[in-house]
């Protein structure tokens, strides 16, 4: 253990003293950053052009280059969602919930600050647990079958559920079952049978979640600032950006709780930021006092702190079986894959063989590559909240420019924006209706994976549902789930009784 | 008492979401109940668990409960009060704020629908942003008709073209313009009615205010400009119509004149 | 003044028209950057070996090579389909791989794959492997198990009607071995599905498996190549060509991966590509990175790479056609059968 700690400093040591990886760790941070706060510039879509970039560079050079972009732009994605409740990356859309009344407070910087340092905290936890549990996580997440998969995708739509305020219960399940139905749409991937495509041919890959992301939140945003002629915050107070040491204190049972959920989330194959965030965003919810609850939706510090601490442990979750498995945990990890596949590294259980201290080098690096962005992030911070002194008039239409551009690059389809405007419009139709509009994002996120595991699930158990009560990790889930559900039952409670007391009294009248 | 026109304006729309909702999720789960249930395909024997439906069906048939619970909740309210006055479901035409929405909506639809499959995407730029800064910034007289207007015949001329010159014959309005005379008519239409708009926007009498129509024309036209260099040579974002007139001249500026590589 | 600057405007925007549509400068091809449409996902195959292609193919060509990924449609229909309304002049590539000739038969577009003129970069031999816990040791093994209990053994192999799929139909018609086919979203998951158990058995490339059989994840039971392989630190795998002859009627089908121009492309640039590309194959960079992700280098291009994606392309269209998983007969695009 401590030869592995004299190790990994002398790489550390190694890397920071030549000014050429500081320079590129550096210049690939604030890249991300760019990549992460452009709606529709996602993660994945910056380290597939720096792939190719730094294809002439050796693999050091490289992956300084490619992991700073990669933690750069999970935090990037906090810019947009805070400060024009946008959120450039899935991963950021619930720091939008809470970041962006914070904003009209006009408090948008102190938020960023917070995030900033959230999110350098959240990469370092994320990264000690790769590095000391790593092969623990990954034994954990091969325990992970189609069942699992499929309890922990009813998991999220279950926490879809607490993300509105208890009046709307309700409405927040009618879009989160829109969500649901969204992700059915196109080939199903077991027997390929077109579902609702219409027989277009573009809707056999299903919608792609980005660009309904851009649409859902994005477009509403731009129609209701135009409409509502509001300014998009008040005066921002260009107080403190620098980290509030109290702030980060207070929060710190929020933080480590989060980080945690990050990496746990991060480490299953096949999903990751997108659902992270809101994971931990719900659990915060449901660990926080009665007061503090009120707080969430309306500007609470712990919400973002929450989210954004979890979106960036998820980095060090999706590495884990990356490196030991050959497994990308997360969409931007299986690009990161092919890239150091490029170079020759093929991580997987073989790479302490082949690369001997490659763990601890890029953990190195990681180190390296969250500081990049914490230093970067506080010298932006700043800047960034003094766009909002632009009128809205002038800055919204260009954002509205930029969604659309940003929806068409994500797969170069036009396609993609015949999707974003209905269900943008839609979506501003449904918000102004008091529907809350993520449960919708997280069922299109978590739709696909559900549907697809249970059937493969029964498909394996010949229809039988008794393996979800034999696996040990199905069990745990199950009743992870259930204690969820039994937790908004009050919350139901409450509004019966809400709906009978007013029935009584319209009687009386 | 005071409470009880609002909470029964809030039931009024729900009333009719939930009708909307229940009517579309009905349909959909009758569409479901077509998908099969049985049978084999692709070398996977289909039962009722494999089936391509039993998402689907769960799914729709949730909505219909929850669309149902919603409507129940909403007609205790009295939400089916007025359920015919179109005044309810357009908004209050009344209203700038829900002529504002509309107005948005109408110059995003045609952005995406029409303008960006058929002309270069700069051009398509400017239009959406002078329709949205002459409105909302410089707060241009007329705006809203003029504009509308304008985008109606531009339109047309837009898909007329498409339709009739081109080569292809599988051409629907919907598809990319590929067709490069198609693309240089196109074109030339929508830079003449940008013209047209700056020097409305620039000498309708009423307006005075010359600082912000300075402003809003150099947004107008420099920030596109930026956005498709950024994309297009940085990012190698190709434009969705890639032989747009601005598109192929930067991109024979910098790769045949300035020959950078 | 303002008029003189929108009239100015309006006939800069004429004359860019102008100049825009006759330029095509008359220096030699090519003068641009090229653009490669990958129509699979960013980080999976296709495009990791698009990516190290075209990055030495640009060091040839003295040009820049911009790789993008394009996917959607039926077997990448969506990607192929735009780069062949692109203009024809060599600066369009499009990345892809074996997987896309069933794109017309299951309804993605309408055409054939001799629209392309391929380059074949190359391809990884397949390999049958099991869970290391399993009992199964061997391919013997696995046929003396299913002769003793007639348990079909459940396979994990891609998506339905790709490679791997197709490799498994091919193995059970002629061992007699009843493989419930369960499919994954990808070679990953199906891999990660034997060794969670989920599936007992997994077919998918060696590029793919190496690390996992290496890591001690998974055990090899046999190549599904006429050829044995020598894996390091795990030793020679047979290949199940010695026990199955019969294989050889219609394997190997390489997973061909390379990239593609349009047929209708001037001759001189598909001669020029042409020559780039074999130089880049010789190249030190390529022939490393291939042994190193076990690839074997094919190097076809013009007309034997013609050649062997009509091939591919007849015998999967008609191999689908047999399990009825296609939209449209192969002879509706008139493709010969195998």
């Amino acid at each position: 253990m401590l030869d592995q700690f004299s190790n990994f400093f002398t790489i550390l040591f190694n890397l920071v003293t030549d000014p050429t990886n500081l320079l590129v760790v550096f210049g690939a941070s604030f890249i991300g950053i760019i990549f992460g706060s452009m709606p529709g510039l996602t993660a994945t879509l910056g380290i597939a052009l720096l792939t190719s970039l730094t294809y002439g560079f050796g693999p050091d050079i490289a992956l300084l280059a490619l992991l700073g972009l990669y933690v750069g732009a999970i935090y990037g994605g906090s810019y947009p969602a805070i400060l024009i409740n946008i959120p450039g990356t899935p991963a950021a859309a619930a720091t939008a919930l809470d970041g962006y009344p914070l904003t009209q407070k006009g408090e948008g910087g102190r938020a960023l600050g917070l995030t900033t340092t959230a999110s350098f905290i959240g990469t370092i936890i994320g990264l000690l647990f790769l590095v000391t549990l790593s092969p623990f996580i990954a034994s954990m997440a091969l325990q992970f079958t189609s069942w699992e998969f499929f309890l922990l995708a009813l998991f999220g739509i279950v926490i879809s559920g607490t993300l509105t305020s208890s009046d709307f219960v309700i409405k927040g399940w009618i879009a989160g079952l829109i969500g649901l139905f969204l992700a059915t749409i196109g080939r199903d991937s077991l027997q390929y049978f077109p579902r609702y495509t219409a027989g277009l041919s573009e809707l056999d890959a299903g919608l792609e979640i980005v660009p309904v992301l851009i649409g859902a939140f994005g477009i509403p945003q731009v129609i209701r600032v135009l409409s509502e002629r509001n300014s998009l915050a008040n005066t921002p107070k260009l107080g403190r950006i620098l980290p509030e040491l109290s702030a980060i204190t207070r929060n710190a049972k929020h933080i480590v709780r989060s980080s945690t959920i990050g990496v746990g989330v991060g480490s299953v194959p096949g999903i990751g930021e997108d659902i992270a965030g809101w994971v931990s965003y719900s659990t915060a919810k449901n660990a926080s006092s009665p007061e503090q609850q009120k707080e969430f939706g309306k500007g609470s510090e712990t919400a973002i702190v929450s989210s954004e601490t979890a979106n960036n442990a998820c980095i060090g979750g999706a590495l884990i079986p990356l490196l030991t498995l050959g497994i990308p945990g997360s969409p931007p990890a299986a690009m990161l894959l092919g890239a150091l596949l490029l170079h020759g590294i093929t991580p997987g259980p073989s790479i302490e063989i082949d690369h001997p201290d490659f763990l601890l080098e890029v953990t190195a690096i990681m180190v390296l590559a969250s500081f990049a962005m914490w230093a970067n992030g506080m010298l932006l911070a700043k800047q960034v909240v003094k766009l909002l002194t632009i009128p809205a008039p002038l800055f919204i239409p260009v954002v509205g420019i930029l969604c659309i551009l940003g929806g068409y690059a994500l797969g170069l389809s036009i396609f993609n924006l015949y999707i974003l405007i209905p269900v943008g419009i839609a979506s501003y139709f449904l918000s102004e209706m008091k529907f809350p509009i993520a449960p919708m994002v997280i069922g299109l996120v978590l739709g696909g994976m559900a549907d697809e595991s249970l059937r493969r699930a029964l498909m394996l158990s010949d229809g039988s549902f008794l393996p979800l009560f034999e696996r040990p990790v199905a069990v745990i889930l199950l009743l992870v789930i259930c204690y969820f559900i039994l937790n908004q039952i009050p919350a139901v409670k409450a509004k019966t009784k809400n709906l009978f007391s007013f029935w009584q009294r319209k009687k009386d009248v | 008492m005071n409470k009880e026109p609002s909470e029964n304006k809030r039931a009024q729309s729900d009333f009719k979401v939930a009708i909307v909702l229940l009517g579309i999720a009905l349909f959909l789960l009758v569409h479901t109940l077509t998908f099969p249930m049985s049978g084999s395909y692709g070398g996977v024997e289909n039962q009722w668990f494999i089936s391509p439906a039993l998402f689907p069906l769960m799914i729709t048939s949730l909505l219909v409960v929850c669309s149902g619970i919603l409507l129940f909740k909403a007609c205790l309210q009295r939400g089916f009060q007025q359920f015919w006055a179109l005044k309810n479901w357009i908004g209050d035409w009344q209203e700038p704020r829900i002529k504002d929405r509309w107005y948005i909506i109408w110059v995003l639809l045609v952005m995406i629908y029409v303008y960006i499959p058929s002309i270069d995407f700069y051009l398509a730029a400017i239009l959406f942003l002078l329709s949205l800064t002459s409105r909302f910034y410089y707060q241009t007289t007329h705006c809203l008709s003029r504009f509308s207007l304008i985008h109606l015949i531009l339109s047309c001329v837009l898909i007329g073209i498409k339709l009739s010159v081109n080569a292809y014959e599988d051409t629907t309005w919907l598809m990319v313009n590929q067709d490069e005379l198609v693309i240089y008519y196109s074109d030339l239409a929508a830079a003449l009615t940008i013209a047209l708009v700056l020097v409305l926007n620039w000498f309708t009498p009423e307006q005075k205010d010359v600082k912000r129509a300075l402003i809003q024309t150099i947004v107008v036209l420099v920030v596109p400009l930026i956005l498709i260099i950024i994309f297009t040579f940085l990012l190698y974002v190709p434009m969705p119509v890639e032989y747009g007139t601005i598109s192929n001249f930067l991109s024979y500026l910098v790769y045949d004149l300035l020959a950078i590589q | 003044m303002n008029t003189v600057l929108n009239k100015i405007t309006t006939l800069l925007l004429i004359l860019m028209s102008v100049i825009a549509s006759t330029a095509d400068a008359a220096r030699p091809y090519p003068v641009r950057p090229i653009s490669n449409t990958v129509v699979w996902s960013a980080g999976g195959g296709t495009d990791a070996v698009n990516r190290m292609v075209m990055a030495e193919m640009s060091k040839v060509l003295k040009t820049r090579i911009n790789v993008v990924n394009k996917t959607g449609g039926i077997a990448g229909s969506i990607g192929m389909n735009a780069v062949l309304r692109k203009r024809a002049d060599g600066y369009n590539l499009v990345g892809l791989s074996s997987s896309n000739v069933v794109a017309a038969v299951n309804g993605g577009w309408n055409k054939r794959m001799d629209v392309w003129s391929p380059f074949i970069v190359g391809s990884s031999p397949d390999v049958i492997s099991v869970s290391s816990n399993s009992e199964i040791k061997s391919l013997d093994d696995l046929v003396n198990q299913f002769n003793s209990s007639q348990k079909p053994f459940k396979a994990g192999a891609g998506g339905t009607g790709g490679i791997h799929h197709l490799y498994l139909l091919e193995l059970a018609r002629v061992s007699g071995i009843d493989f419930r086919f369960v499919p994954y979203p990808g070679s990953a998951p199906s891999q990660t599905a034997a060794i969670t158990g989920e599936v007992e058995v997994v077919i998918t490339s060696m590029a793919e498996q190496a690390q996992l059989i290496r890591g001690g994840k998974l055990r090899p039971l046999a190549m599904l190549h006429p050829d044995s392989f020598v894996l390091e630190d795990v030793g020679t795998i047979p290949s199940a060509f010695d026990k199955f002859p019969e294989l050889a009627t219609h394997l190997p089908l390489s997973q061909a991966i390379g990239f593609a121009i349009n047929n209708e492309a001037p001759k001189e640039v598909k001669e020029k590509l042409g020559q780039a590309f074999e130089q880049v194959m010789k190249s030190p960079a390529v022939t490393e990175w291939a042994k190193q992700n076990y690839y074997q280098l094919s190097g076809k291009h013009g007309e034997a790479a013609r050649k062997e994606f009509a091939e591919l392309e007849s015998f999967f269209t008609w191999t689908l056609q047999g399990l009825g998983s296609n939209k449209f007969s192969p002879e509706k695009f008139a493709i010969p059968k195998p």
